[in-house]
C-alpha cells in the first residue's frame, strides 16, 4: 500500500521523465509488434490467398506455373485441357465440387477469367472468407461481366457499363480487340486483397462466344454472328485452362492427386496448393528471416533505451532512497521500492505500447486493405509476441533490479549523512 | 541505576583507512538527559552519532542503548531497533518533496511496520503538530513551507514513533538566530514532556549552556586529529 502510494506520488513528481520512460518502452513495444504483424501478414496473405482447395488441375507444367497463373494472375498456361477430361474428372464420386478456369484474354491489363456460378458459390481465401458482392450478381448469362474491386475503381465502372475484352494478355491496349461482342457490367466484388480484386470475371460461354469464329488464332474478317444471335444452347465450350476442386473427404486428396498425374486420356497436373504455397513461401524465406531480424533488432534497441532511461530514472533517486533509509527503511524495502516501479513503468510502457498499436491498425486498417492489401487475420497477438511481451517485462523487472542492489548496499555508507 | 547509553572501549576506524578515528574508552548518558557534543567540523561527531543509531559498524569495545547490545544485533535488527527507537533530524530536514507534511511525518510508521489504526495516527501528528505549531498546515506541499517550518516537520518525523533517544545533528545550522532559539525551546519541551534523550552534535558553541551537560568532543576522543 505504502509502497504504490510513494511510487505513484514520486512518479508524479518526476512526471516529464516518467512520461518519456513510458514513452519509450510503449514505441518499443509498438514497433516490435507492428514489425511481427507485418511478417505475419506477409506470410497469411501469400499463404491464404487460396483456401479450401484442395487440388488444382491443369495442364502438364509447373507447380509452380500452375499456381502462379491460376492464384495470382502471373504468367501464363501452357496449355489447356480438354472439357471432356474435365466432365470425367468431374463424374468422380469423392468431388465434392469444382470450379473450371478459363483464361487467356485480358481487359485493358486487367486478367479475364472465364468461370462458372461454382466459383462466385465456393471460392475461398483465407480461411472461409467467400466471394461477396458490393453490387450486382454474379456473371452467368453469355454477355455478363464481373469485375474486381481495383478494376472498378480505378477503371470507375459502374453497373451497366460495357467491357471489351482484348484478345492475348497485354498490359494498356491490345492489339485484337473482341469489340464486336461488347460485355455488360452486372457484378462489382467486394475487396479481398487476392489476386481477385485486379481480375475481370465473365462466364465460360461468353468466353466461347467471343472465339467462337476465330480460326487459327486469327479474328474473324467478316460476316462474323452478330452478338444477339448467340445463344447458350448453340455454344459448346470445348476446353478450360484449370480447374480447382474440393473432395469430400481429405484424406482422399493423395489418391486423387496420383489418379489425376496418371490420366491416361490428357497430360494432367494436380497440385495441393497449401502445400505448393507454402513450400514457394519457404523458398522466398529470406524475406521472412529479415523481417525477423528486425524484430530482434528492434526489440534489443528497445530493451537498451529501457534499461537506460530506467537506470537513469533511478539514479536520480538516490537521494531519495538515502532519505526514505535515514527514517527506517530497510535494504529489502528500498530494493523492492524499485523493483516495484521498474515494474510498474514496464507494466504502463507495455500497456501503452498495445493500445498504440491496437488503436493505430484499428483505424489504419482499412486503408493498409485497400491500399496495399495487407489483411490482418487470426489471433490479436500470437504466441511469440506473447513470449517477447514476457521478456520485456521480466527485463524491466531485471533492470529495476540494478539500481536495488547497488542501492541496498550504498544506502548504508551514504547512510545518515546526506549531502546535498 | 544503569545509563541509558554506555560506551565502553569503543574504537573505530574505516575499512579502508588504517588510522583510528574514534577511539572513546567511556561515556555514559542518562534517560532524559540534554546532551551537548560540541567538536570543530571533520573530528568525527557525525560519525559517532551513526554508530549510535547502528547505521555504522564499530571494530572493538561495546555500546549499549537501553541494555541492548549495539554489536549483538544484526543488520535487520539493527535497522529495526533504529527505526523504533531512534528519532534523526538533519540540517537539511531531508522531507521527501512529493509527499504532504501529514505523509512526511507518517512515512516512519509506514516503513516500520507500527502502523496502528488511523484514527489514533490523526491523533498522535495532530497533538504533535500542534505542540509544534503547524498543525494546520497539515495537507500542504512540503515545498511551500519555510525553513523554520521544515524544521518542525522533520522534529514531527522524528517524534511520530515515540523514541526513547533523538539524534540531532547540527539542526539549527540552517536557521536564522530568532528561529533557532524557538526551535530549541519547542525540543527540549517536549523531549522532558516525554523523556526523550536528546545528543545535539554543533560546533555552535551559543548553545552550549541551554543543555543539561555539554560534553566536548575532543575530550573524550583519544585520538589526536
Amino acid at each position: 500500500m505504502i509502497f504504490l502510494k510513494l511510487t505513484l506520488k514520486s512518479m508524479r513528481n518526476r512526471a516529464f521523465t516518467t512520461t518519456l520512460t513510458i514513452i519509450s518502452i510503449a514505441l518499443s513495444v509498438a514497433l516490435l509488434l507492428s514489425v511481427e504483424r507485418t511478417r505475419r501478414v506477409a506470410r497469411d496473405g501469400f499463404t491464404n490467398a487460396i483456401s479450401q482447395t484442395d487440388l488444382i488441375v491443369g495442364a502438364r507444367t509447373g507447380p509452380l506455373n500452375l499456381i502462379l497463373y491460376t492464384v495470382f494472375n502471373m504468367g501464363n498456361a501452357s496449355n489447356n485441357i480438354s472439357w471432356k477430361s474435365y466432365e470425367e474428372l468431374k463424374k468422380n464420386q469423392i468431388i465434392e465440387w469444382t470450379i473450371p478456369y478459363s483464361l487467356g484474354d485480358s481487359h485493358r491489363g486487367f486478367r479475364v477469367i472465364g468461370t462458372d456460378e461454382n466459383f462466385y458459390q465456393h471460392y475461398q481465401f483465407r480461411g472461409d472468407q467467400k466471394i461477396e458482392f458490393q453490387m450486382g450478381n454474379p456473371a452467368l448469362g453469355i454477355w455478363d461481366v464481373v469485375v474486381g474491386s481495383q478494376v472498378q475503381r480505378k477503371l470507375n465502372y459502374n453497373l451497366g457499363d460495357q467491357v471489351i475484352v482484348t484478345h492475348g494478355v497485354t498490359k494498356g491496349e491490345g492489339i485484337q480487340k473482341h469489340d464486336d461482342k461488347p460485355f455488360k457490367i452486372t457484378g462489382i466484388l467486394k475487396p479481398t486483397g487476392t489476386a481477385i480484386d485486379q481480375t475481370v470475371y465473365i462466364s465460360l460461354y461468353g468466353m466461347e462466344a467471343i472465339h467462337m469464329d476465330w480460326k487459327n488464332g486469327q479474328a474473324p474478317n467478316k460476316a462474323s454472328i452478330q452478338q444477339d444471335k448467340i445463344l447458350k444452347e448453340n455454344l459448346k465450350i470445348d476446353q478450360i485452362t484449370a480447374f480447382f476442386l474440393r473432395t469430400k473427404s481429405r484424406i482422399q486428396t493423395l489418391s486423387l492427386q496420383r489418379f489425376v498425374n496418371e490420366y491416361s486420356e490428357e497430360p494432367l497436373m494436380a497440385i495441393i496448393p497449401g502445400a505448393t504455397l507454402s513450400e514457394i513461401w519457404n523458398s522466398l524465406g529470406q524475406i521472412e528471416t529479415v523481417l525477423q531480424i528486425i524484430s530482434l533488432m528492434v526489440l534489443a534497441i528497445g530493451l537498451v533505451s529501457m534499461l537506460s532511461s530506467l537506470l537513469a530514472g533511478l539514479n536520480e533517486r538516490r537521494r531519495e532512497m538515502s532519505i526514505l533509509r535515514s527514517i527506517g527503511a530497510g535494504p529489502m524495502q528500498i530494493a523492492s521500492l524499485l523493483v516495484f516501479e521498474s515494474a510498474l513503468l514496464t507494466i504502463l510502457g507495455l500497456s501503452a505500447g498495445l493500445a498504440f498499436e491496437f488503436i493505430a491498425f484499428y483505424f489504419l486498417s482499412g486503408w493498409l486493405e485497400t491500399t496495399f492489401g495487407f489483411y490482418f487475420t487470426g489471433s490479436i497477438l500470437t504466441y511469440t509476441e506473447v513470449i517477447y511481451l514476457i521478456v520485456i517485462f521480466i527485463s524491466g523487472i531485471l533492470i529495476g533490479l540494478i539500481p536495488a542492489i547497488k542501492s541496498a548496499r550504498s544506502a548504508l555508507k551514504d547512510g545518515l549523512a546526506i549531502k546535498l | 541505576m544503569s545509563s541509558f547509553i554506555e560506551i565502553s572501549n569503543l574504537k573505530f576506524s574505516f575499512s579502508n583507512l588504517t588510522k583510528t578515528l574514534l577511539d572513546i574508552s567511556d561515556l555514559k548518558i542518562n534517560q532524559g538527559e540534554k546532551i551537548f557534543l560540541h567538536g570543530p567540523s571533520g573530528c568525527g561527531k557525525s560519525t559517532l552519532l551513526e554508530i549510535i543509531s547502528g547505521v555504522l559498524n564499530f571494530n572493538h569495545g561495546e555500546v549499549m542503548i537501553d541494555q541492548i547490545s549495539m554489536s549483538k544485533l544484526t543488520p535487520s535488527e539493527k535497522d529495526q531497533f533504529r527505526s523504533k527507537n531512534i528519532g534523526y533530524i538533519f540540517q537539511n530536514f531531508n522531507l521527501l518533496p512529493y509527499l504532504n507534511i501529514f505523509e512526511n511525518i507518517t512515512l516512519p510508521l509506514h516503513l516500520n511496520g507500527k502502523i496502528k489504526n488511523t484514527e489514533n495516527i490523526q491523533q498522535d501528528v495532530k497533538s504533535i503538530c500542534e505542540k509544534l505549531g503547524i498543525a494546520d498546515l497539515l495537507y500542504q506541499n512540503v515545498g511551500q513551507l519555510s525553513v523554520g517550518q521544515q524544521q518542525r516537520v522533520a522534529v514531527a518525523r522524528a517524534l511520530i514513533s515515540q523514541p526513547k533517544l533523538i539524534l540531532a545533528d547540527e539542526p539549527t545550522s540552517a536557521l536564522d538566530f530568532d528561529h533557532r532559539d524557538k526551535f530549541l525551546k519547542l525540543l527540549f519541551e517536549i523531549c522532558s514532556e516525554k523523556k526523550i534523550t536528546l545528543i545535539f552534535v554543533s560546533h555552535d558553541h551559543s548553545l552550549k549552556s541551554k543543555f543539561d551537560r555539554s560534553i566536548e568532543f575532543n575530550e573524550i576522543n583519544q585520538v589526536t586529529p
